[in-house]
């Protein structure tokens, strides 16, 4: 099977190219969710309830709930904050660059990798886009 | 008559009326699968040039990528913050990703083929959802494809997911 990536909506940074707004809006929701992903593990791992939490953190359950219910707009300070009130941690900081990885060959289910047709550059046919906005009718305006 | 299981219908569909989303990242892990429809495929098709969908991108990119996610189980209550969620009735299986940035909020509808993989079916903003008609679209939309073939239905969440969600 193989799988190319005609689709993907991320390229390597070039030149004085400027970088479409939408790939930074994936980029900072794919960083929160990270952080959550991060925060939530280590919150399980504890074996803290929420109120101890929140009582470690000088704040309120119904806050610490909201905090640990989905992906925030959380500060640096916020993440320091819960990390060491939830296990003693601190952030270790390091730099990946995954458009330089090789990719994978399991990137579909073993059952669907011997299906012939799988060729997933198709999703990317662009003759039958239609803006799937229509009649949905609200978009977010790109700040100028 | 030749019997068809689920993953005979999702490769007979595959490319035309379901495509596999596949993570930005080629060295990515994706330890879960998801399939679009044709209008869900949309969103991704439109994240590369718009902010708005890009952010629904990335939720629906976590959830293949093995990320995070807090399910809730009963539709009646659930924290608000719960990114995914059962839709009532629980027994026809369908199930909500809740994506709260952008705002207005989406949801994308859909239902589990098997333990891991989702069938994304179909999408709306969250403030012109008709339940009723949402769920019914989503439910005839997997009718269709899937020939009489329900969705999957475990006993409790934890034969949807394996790993690295907590029920709320």
């Amino acid at each position: 099977m193989s799988i190319s990536r005609t689709t993907s909506m991320l390229s390597k940074p070039k030149g004085n190219e400027p970088i479409p707004l939408a790939t930074f809006a994936y980029l900072q929701a794919r960083n929160k969710l990270r952080i959550f992903n991060l925060i939530r593990n280590e919150f399980k791992r504890s074996g803290l309830s929420q109120a101890q939490l929140a009582a470690r953190m000088g704040k309120g359950t119904d806050r610490v709930s909201r905090m640990l219910g989905a992906p925030g707009n959380w500060t640096l300070d916020t993440v320091s904050d819960l990390l060491f009130a939830i296990c003693g941690a601190v952030p270790d900081y390091s730099l990946k660059h995954p458009l330089d990885d090789a990719t994978r060959n399991d990137r579909a289910p073993h059952w669907l990798e011997q299906t012939e047709k799988l060729n997933f550059n198709k999703q990317s046919d662009q003759s039958a886009k239609t803006s799937s906005t229509e009649g949905k009718n609200w978009k977010i305006s790109e700040p100028a | 008559m030749t019997y068809m299981t689920i993953h005979d219908e999702i490769r007979r569909h595959l490319d035309r009326d379901l495509f596999l989303l596949i993570s930005e990242f080629p060295g990515e892990e994706t330890p879960r699968t998801m399939f679009l429809s044709r209008e869900v495929q949309e969103i991704v098709l439109e994240a590369a040039t718009d902010r708005y969908m890009a952010l629904v991108k990335a939720v629906l990119d976590n959830f293949v990528a093995g990320g995070f996610i807090t399910v809730a189980g009963d539709p009646f209550r659930k924290p608000s913050s719960a990114i995914l969620a059962r839709v009532d009735p629980v027994e026809l299986e369908v199930f909500s990703f809740r994506v709260f940035d952008p705002r207005p909020q989406i949801r994308v509808l859909g239902c589990f083929s098997e333990r891991d993989t989702f069938v994304a079916l179909s999408w709306n903003y969250r403030q012109d959802f008709n339940w009723n008609a949402e769920r019914d679209g989503c439910l005839a939309e997997w009718g269709r494809l899937f020939n009489g073939i329900p969705p999957h239905s475990g006993a409790n969440l934890n034969e949807y997911l394996s790993h690295n969600f907590d029920v709320v």
